[in-house]
């Protein structure tokens, strides 16, 4: 029998290091979080798999962590002494910079991880500026040694340079093959302050991360700062009020172990009996209901949703289905938001708020993939604020609530950008920003040929393909990041289409005055190649409130018939007439004009391929 | 070639579900020649060049195989029928020697009685028509000849792949005539990538020059599979505009009815009493039986068609089963639609009270029927529109 050194509840601060590791996409954090666990030993050789602590299969699958986890770890120091290393781990995306913040806010120190072979990406950098801005200690470490296209030299030199150290004081390790996984261990240790907090104060512990288990509902991943958590006793939510019995108090190592407790500097996870994430907030303080602490941490925020659009089951009898389906997404997702919406085009749906486009990416995907959905997604916007002549102000979120009043001003989302790219490419790049009414603030070089532009975009201007032109204009090497801030006045209008005189609700949209004209150009063009011709002229119209701006017209169909209809035509005849019966009653009527779904379908997914076939 | 229907297994003996009353409607036979010499660029009918063939199943062992088919017939019936018409399609019958042609006939007569006055019909290459062949025809009891003219401009018959002359057509006319053919048919195509309107002008007075009794026009489909298909994917062709092909056809018609030529369906028009019985008995939905390889058949509401490749066919054959590929009997539903389908692409139209009111109105409303005694009728809009009619009548 093993004696446990250091059981949890009970580890002295000062032995304690939590850590977090900052890197981009495809980096390797992964992999170095599997050497990490079979290094110190808590997962034996054989039960080892790759990407261990990715718990979904579309983390797996696209090498992203969405969710974050925390893994405590035992290490020897080079002292001697036993040490509790606690991993804990971050997602590596732009949508969940919240999520990253307070991750970051439960360690003390960052390993900055970047593939030797491709350098630091402008989200590494966004988040390492945040690690920064909360006095963190950064470990710049190299990964990817290994490989044969490594540039350790230069990238050491960079990051140096970022960084603000000495390009020898940059670790190089291989995650894959664990050359240099040990010092970085030691190097933790020996680097990252251990935690500080009172043990005699009333418990406080930051949530930073909430997920739902469908067999014990939702697990919340804590901090503890001050004091301490024991089993079985109530503990209350600092922002909402609300109490819960603590049912289970453990650590992840890397399996869930109940403990006696969690005590200052120390992180696990506790379960309370919730079923639903938004009771279970990331950022939020938990304190003992009995002797609750006055002061929450600082930094909890509601998570807003920056991005809308609206999910539509391609079959109409869907709907029951996509509801259920975005109940249960929710349990486990406390940005996501939703109200039912209806469209004459795509009928019934739900308008849905997200932190940014991958947030949505990855909600449709898991829509798709675990409820076997079909969904048609409308072309993603953003909320405005609107000032009326009448002095009232409305907020929408949707372009059919666009005011057809008398409008003062409207303000738009912007955000902060940050690009990274190779200097051969900056001419593209500013184009592109500049296409997308972007205002530069500056460019500093970060090594001899890559550059970081910093801009202020508006929000609406990059959700839609913004990353993607980004990256076929720069061979995909550049890299992006953004965060909101704030809104701006902006010349805006809403255009509308029509088809022989009937608005179709699906294909409003609210652009930049400068722009009306080419999206009315463009989408008029594309629903004529898309609409089957009726048996009467229908002009197909693109209107700013009663003006029209665009026009094409889908002439009146002269001929629908086969010429030949002999003894072996019959049957293939009948069969033909019958699917197109079946496909008349999937017929969209707008006004009196017919139009197949795919039609509607088609032209919302090809906007962004057409869009960029323009520039 | 255009894939054939799916379908349910044919039974091994041909058994059908329903024998009865075949006397009452008029049951013809359908004779699919599957041979050509050169295949057309737009062809997607069972057809086969004697490259493409085994040397036992090329076109002389045609005959063997089909007669032992007209034998399945009885034994599938049990019972004697009357022949109403009989039409040798294809592919090429006028490769067929006359002989075996007089043979077969001999075979029918033989075996069925033949309605009196019956209309025999072979489809002819202008090519392949020559006097002895002509006069060996009309001897063997075939009545009416189906010329594939398809157009009369050299560049269009070249786009279509089609190895005749113009000249060759009028010179088969002349041959048909002088042997004492008095039912002749010519076929046109309308549509063909590259045809103006004035080509479409030429072909139809040169055709009308010929006074046929008896013309059929058809716009050109390009089907996927054909070698036309193959020039419009990699884009050395257009697609057939419905606009221009809509624009032919209206010339077609303001031609053909100022030459007192009555359309009697969507794409054929025939002087008075010299529509073609075979094909109004496919529309009116009356029973044949089709011998030959991927031939179809129908009786009493069962549709089957036989094997396509002419060695299983003939296989079957051999082996005294029933040479067909698979079959659908057609639910109460299906037979509905189909009548609607068929006949209502017919001059005679369907009878009004079988059609919802509420169709017929909005139909009439629309200007694509009209009313006439007890029937309705497509307009001339209506005829460019048909499918839009049938899908209105049948919802």
């Amino acid at each position: 029998m093993t004696i446990e050194i250091n059981p949890a509840g009970t580890t002295p601060p000062e032995l304690i290091r939590n850590f977090c590791v900052i890197a981009h996409i495809d980096h390797g954090k992964s992999t170095l979080a599997d050497r990490m666990l079979q290094i110190t030993g808590v997962v034996e050789e054989r039960n080892m798999r790759a990407q261990y602590l990715d718990r979904m299969d579309i983390e797996r699958e696209r090498g992203i962590t969405i969710k974050s986890q925390a893994v405590r770890l035992p290490w020897v120091g080079l002292d001697n002494k036993n040490y509790i290393l606690n991993l804990i781990d971050t997602p590596g995306h732009v949508d969940f910079t919240y999520e990253v913040s307070r991750s970051l806010e439960a360690c003390e120190g960052t390993i900055l991880l970047v593939d030797a072979a491709q350098g630091i990406e402008a989200q590494t950098l966004a988040n390492l500026y945040l690690a920064l801005e909360n006095d963190m200690k950064i470990i710049p470490v190299l990964n990817k040694i290994d490989l044969p296209a490594a540039q350790p030299d230069k990238y050491a030199a960079e990051l140096a340079n970022i960084v603000g150290c000495k390009p020898s004081d940059v670790l190089r390790v291989s995650a894959k093959t664990g050359e240099g996984v040990k010092e970085l261990l030691d190097l933790v240790v020996v680097e990252v302050p251990a935690p500080i907090g009172d043990p005699k104060a009333p418990a406080r512990a930051m949530i930073f991360d909430s997920v739902y288990d469908t067999y014990r509902g939702v697990v919340t991943y804590v901090r503890v700062i001050d004091g301490k958590l024991t089993p079985r006793e109530k503990i209350k939510m600092m922002s909402s009020g609300a109490t819960h019995e603590l049912l289970d108090i453990g650590v992840i190592s890397p399996e869930p172990k109940s403990t006696k407790g969690l005590g200052v500097g120390e992180v696990g996870y506790l379960i309370t009996g919730v079923k639903d994430v938004r009771q279970s907030r990331v950022g939020d303080t938990i304190t003992d209901s009995i002797k609750p602490a006055t002061q929450a941490l600082a930094g909890f925020r509601d998570p807003k949703p920056m991005v809308f659009a609206g999910l539509f089951p391609i079959d109409g009898s869907d709907y029951p289905l996509l509801r259920d389906a975005l109940d249960k997404l929710q349990l486990n997702d406390a940005a996501l938001v939703y109200e039912p919406e209806s469209s004459v085009a795509l009928g019934f749906g739900y308008r849905c708020g997200f932190l940014g486009l991958l947030h949505l990416e990855i909600v449709r995907e898991r829509l798709d993939r675990e409820f076997n959905l079909s969904l048609i997604s409308t072309a993603p916007s953003v909320g405005y604020r609107i000032l009326l002549e009448d002095g009232q102000e409305i907020s929408i979120t949707n372009p059919s609530e666009f005011p057809s009043g008398k409008i003062t001003e409207i303000y738009e989302p912007v955000v902060k950008a940050t690009i990274l790219t190779p200097s051969d490419y900056i001419g593209p790049v500013m184009e592109l920003a500049q296409d997308r009414r972007g205002q530069m603030h500056n460019m500093d070089y970060l090594s001899e040929d890559r550059v970081e532009i910093r801009y202020t975009l508006p929000l609406a201007e990059i959700v839609f393909d913004f990353f993607d032109q980004l990256k076929s204009k720069t061979r995909g090497y550049a890299s992006f990041d953004y965060e909101p801030s704030g809104e701006q006045v902006a010349e805006l209008v809403k255009v509308d289409i029509l088809l022989h005189g009937d608005p179709v609700d699906a294909f409003s949209s609210i652009v930049h005055k400068d722009k009306a004209y080419a999206y009315g150009v463009e989408m008029t063009g594309r629903l004529k190649e898309l609409i089957p011709r009726q048996q009467f002229e229908v002009p197909i119209q693109a209107a700013i409130g009663t003006r029209i701006i665009a026009r094409e017209t889908l002439r009146a169909i002269r001929k629908d018939v086969l010429a030949k209809c002999y003894g072996g035509d019959i049957s293939r005849k009948r069969k033909l007439l019958e699917k197109q019966k079946e496909g008349k009653k999937r017929m969209k009527m707008v006004g009196r004009v017919e139009v197949p779904q795919e039609a509607f379908v088609a032209a919302l997914q090809t906007n962004a391929d057409s869009a960029s076939k323009d520039k | 070639m255009a894939a054939l229907p799916e379908g349910d297994p044919a039974p091994i003996d041909g058994e059908l579900p329903n024998k009865s009353d075949l006397k009452s409607k008029p049951f013809s036979l359908y004779v699919h020649v599957p041979y050509c010499a050169k295949r057309c660029g737009y062809c997607d009918f069972n057809t086969y060049v004697p490259s493409e063939l085994d040397k036992d199943d090329q076109i002389q062992s045609w005959l063997t195989s089909a007669i032992k088919e007209l034998g399945l017939i009885k034994k599938v019936t049990k019972q004697d029928l009357v022949i109403d018409t009989i039409f040798f399609g294809g592919g090429t019958p006028s490769l067929l020697e006359p002989e075996v042609i007089n043979e077969f006939l001999e075979n029918v007569s033989r075996r069925y009685s033949l309605k009196p006055k019956i209309e025999i019909t072979l489809e002819a290459n202008p090519d392949t028509i020559t006097q002895e062949k002509s006069d060996y025809w009309l001897a063997s009891g075939v009545n009416r000849i189906s010329i594939g003219m398809q157009s009369s401009t050299k560049n269009v018959l070249q786009t279509l792949d089609r190895t005749h002359n113009p000249e060759n057509v009028f010179n088969s006319v002349k041959i048909l005539k002088d042997s004492g053919f008095i039912n002749y048919s010519l076929d046109l195509i309308y549509g063909t990538p590259g045809e103006s309107l004035e080509d479409w002008d030429k072909t139809l007075n040169d055709a009308l020059a010929l006074e046929p009794p008896h013309i059929s026009a058809y716009s050109l489909v390009i089907e996927p599979g054909t070698k036309m298909g193959a020039q419009l994917n990699r884009g050395e062709i257009s697609n057939v505009s419905d606009d221009d092909a809509a624009d032919k056809y209206s010339l077609a018609e303001q031609i053909f009815s100022s030459r007192k030529y009555e359309w009697y369906e969507i794409s054929n028009w025939s002087r008075s009493e010299m529509q073609c019985q075979h094909n109004l008995n496919y529309w009116r939905g009356n029973n044949w039986w089709g011998i030959g390889p991927g031939a179809h058949s129908h009786i009493n509401g069962v549709r089957w068609w036989n094997e396509k490749l002419p060695k299983n066919w003939r296989e079957k054959l051999t082996r005294n089963q029933s040479p067909a590929l698979a079959r659908e009997i057609l639910s109460e539903r299906q037979i509905k639609d189909e009548k609607l389908m068929l006949l209502s692409r017919l001059r005679t139209g369907i009878k009004s009270k079988e059609v919802k009111s509420s169709a017929r109105n909005s139909l009439i409303e629309q200007g694509l029927i009209f009313e006439e005694s007890e029937n309705i009728v497509l307009t001339l809009k209506g005829r460019f529109l048909a499918d839009v009619v049938f899908r209105h009548l049948s919802e």
